[in-house]
């Protein structure tokens, strides 16, 4: 469970999604690729954990019972703008795709999405903020 | 799907009989009332009419009594002047014979009641002196007149005149047989009495003309109440069915009651032409009325039929709309909540795929291999689901394509073009007739691409295993911008015509076809303020024809193409 591949990285990813059972699936595949992962069932969790820790990325769902995904990006745009935010989410529409760009998401995709297609992402997310 | 439904012949029948039995009701009534018109106005003329003829003809006989009376005063003038001499007052007897045939006899009595001379048809001398001794004593007139039965039955009146000269007197009588006056007395062409009567002061019939087939008492008792109150008596009288009009006149100086009856029948019969004329015209006011009404009636149930077609028909694009509105409602719902479980089994079996992999003992087996390729499955359908889910929330895109300038005709051609691989593989050709003055119109490019793209892969699937062709059409006119799409495929049955629209609608086989491209296609279609009609001959082909509204301004003509 330990064996890493990507042992270049070592970013600490914040995994917001109100749906358990993805979360619980995610932190184990993420853990295993390299990530450290603190994952969260809701926004104001999020919100909360970004005011006590800094991550290096947010994986955000859209579409949550609390409070709705494009709501949270916005508040943590502005309490911590250096930190990108991918959109993950099963609610696909083209709308909430344009919305969580124009608010600063580093991208967009959507659920059921591939595991190494999101770690690509990811990876290309840190290496932005890190230039 | 566009049949008018039974119940609509039904309302129309039912308002068919509801406006012709309306238009009957004043009909009949006219009729009815023109009908008691006519006749309460010809009972009247008939009523006045009778009475007339009556009058004239009382009138008629006492003018002719009178006449008589003046004529025998003449002759009597004349032979007093030589009232001896009897070859003299034979002559001047002789030559009168009264107006018309009516007098049949005169004669010269003497006052001892010896018949002094006679001429023409009269009673026997011995009746003659019976009748002078019956009057003498009673009678001391100038001149009187009376009732005999003389020569066995017949009714004489006898007008006596008496003439003294040379203190003799001597009496001109005159002989009027009863049967000889109703003929004179009768009008000519007028209508005629059933019967005419002359009556003594009993109402004995002493003459008769026409049918008197009637109750004799009855009149009896009218002719005797006439002569007591020496005035006409008129009444109505039904007898045997039918009414009569009776007038009882006391005529020739109270001396004989002239009886008239006029049958109504008769004088209807004789009025038959305003009858006929009053039916005529109301017949015809009928058949007028009818024919307008039918006429009203069908101009306003075909107005009827018309608008509750045309409500059918919005009614159906209401119901078609809100269908496609609310499947895009449920298909954004169901989108979210089922990407979320496949994205969960997705990476779970990911995660049994990783697991698997640090499995090295197992690596090779035939249960390895097996797993893998089971877990690859799981991955594979799971982003089938993905696919599916992502066509429906297309469902619930309200105008988030940018609209733009989008060149129909170009659009075809790059469809075509986009295509022809597939086309060229299934063996179809397709042929391009495009009408250069389809102007652009204002819309999203990927929606009309997503459209077009549509019908021609529904096309080219209908024809994949005999090959055809597919015609794309255009055309502008006045009802707008046609597009027609017709393939020579096997064609849609009867069944499945009204189906094609709806969502998950699919004839192909399963995992081939999500059955909501043509819903898709028909919403987009529908935005546009447009509409799609399917035809099909089944083992024909197919032809979807687009029909699309003109832009109101902004008519640009392209001609190039894209």
């Amino acid at each position: 469970m330990a064996s890493n591949q990507d042992q270049d990285i070592q970013a600490h990813a914040l995994l917001v999604d109100d749906e358990p059972g993805f979360i619980e699936i995610m932190t184990k595949r993420l853990k295993r690729r390299g990530f450290k992962v603190t994952s969260v069932l809701s926004g104001t969790e999020a919100l909360r954990s970004l005011r006590r820790q800094d991550y290096d990325i947010v994986v955000l769902d859209l579409k949550m019972e609390d409070m709705d995904g494009i709501e949270v990006l916005r508040i943590l745009k502005t309490i911590a703008p250096e930190i990108p935010v991918i959109i993950l989410t099963g609610h696909g529409s083209e709308e909430a795709a344009v919305d969580g760009l124009a608010l600063g998401a580093f991208d967009y995709l959507m659920k059921p999405c591939d595991l190494e297609e999101l770690i690509n992402v990811m990876q290309k997310a840190v290496l932005d903020r890190g230039k | 799907m566009k049949n008018i439904p039974s119940s609509l012949f039904g309302t129309t029948g039912k308002f068919f009989s509801l406006i012709l039995g309306l238009s009957l009701v004043p009909v009949l009534i006219t009729c009815v009332f023109l009908y008691y018109y006519d006749y309460l106005e010809t009972k009247n003329r008939y009523d006045t009419l009778a009475k007339q003829n009556a009058y004239f003809q009382a009138q008629n006989l006492n003018d002719l009594l009178s006449k008589i009376r003046t004529d025998l005063q003449l002759v009597a003038d004349v032979a007093e002047t030589r009232i001896h001499d009897l070859e003299f007052i034979k002559q001047v007897i002789g030559g009168y014979a009264g107006p018309q045939v009516t007098v049949s006899g005169m004669a010269v009595v003497t006052a001892r009641g010896e018949v002094f001379t006679r001429t023409g048809q009269t009673p026997t001398a011995e009746s003659i002196a019976r009748d002078m001794e019956l009057r003498e004593g009673t009678r001391r007139k100038e001149s009187y007149a009376f009732l005999s039965r003389v020569n066995g039955n017949q009714w004489n009146m006898v007008m006596v005149q008496r003439m003294v000269a040379d203190s003799d007197t001597k009496f001109l009588k005159a002989f009027i047989p009863i049967e000889n006056i109703l003929p004179v007395i009768s009008l000519p062409g007028a209508f005629l009495a059933r019967w005419s009567a002359l009556m003594d002061h009993e109402g004995q019939v002493l003459s008769l003309s026409g049918t008197w087939s009637i109750d004799e008492k009855l009149y009896q008792d009218y002719a005797v109440q006439s002569f007591e109150r020496e005035r006409m008596v008129q009444a109505g009288i039904r007898d045997n069915g039918q009414s009569f009009q009776l007038f009882m006149i006391p005529v020739a100086q109270k001396l004989m009651v002239l009886g008239l009856a006029f049958d109504f029948h008769d004088f209807t019969t004789n009025r038959q032409p305003l009858g006929k004329a009053v039916i005529l015209s109301v017949v015809g006011w009928t058949v007028i009325l009818m024919l307008v009404s039918f006429y009203i009636a069908r101009k306003g149930s075909g107005y009827l039929s018309r608008r509750e077609v045309r409500l059918q028909a919005m009614n159906e694009q209401v119901v078609e709309a809100g269908k496609m509105a609310s499947i895009g409602e449920l298909a954004s719902g169901i989108a979210h909540e089922i990407n979320n479980p496949v994205a969960i089994m997705v990476e779970e079996a990911g995660w049994m795929q990783d697991l698997l992999e640090d499995e090295t003992e197992l690596a090779g087996t035939k249960n390895f291999e097996e797993l893998s390729r089971s877990l690859r499955q799981i991955r594979q359908q799971g982003r089938r689901c993905k696919d599916i889910t992502y066509k429906l929330l297309s469902f619930a895109r309200k105008s988030d394509s940018r609209v733009q300038d989008v060149d129909l005709n170009a659009l075809a051609l790059e469809i075509s073009a986009i295509s022809e691989k597939r086309a060229k593989y299934a063996g179809v050709k397709i042929n391009m007739d495009l009408d250069p003055t389809v102007p652009s119109i204002q819309t999203s490019a990927t929606e009309m691409q997503q459209v077009f793209l549509n019908i021609v892969n529904n096309a080219l699937d209908a024809m994949e295993k005999k090959g055809g062709e597919l015609n794309i059409s255009s055309k502008k006119d006045h009802e707008g911008i046609h597009f027609w799409f017709s393939d020579t495929g096997d064609g849609i049955p009867k069944a499945n015509l009204n189906k094609i629209f709806d969502p998950f609608f699919t004839t192909k086989p399963v995992g081939k076809g999500t059955g909501l491209g043509l819903s898709i296609c028909y919403a987009i279609i529908q935005n546009l303020g447009g509409k799609i009609i399917v035809t099909s001959q089944p083992g024909q082909g197919t032809t979807f024809h687009i029909q699309l509204p003109c832009p109101q301004k902004h008519v640009g003509i392209k001609t190039e193409s894209g």
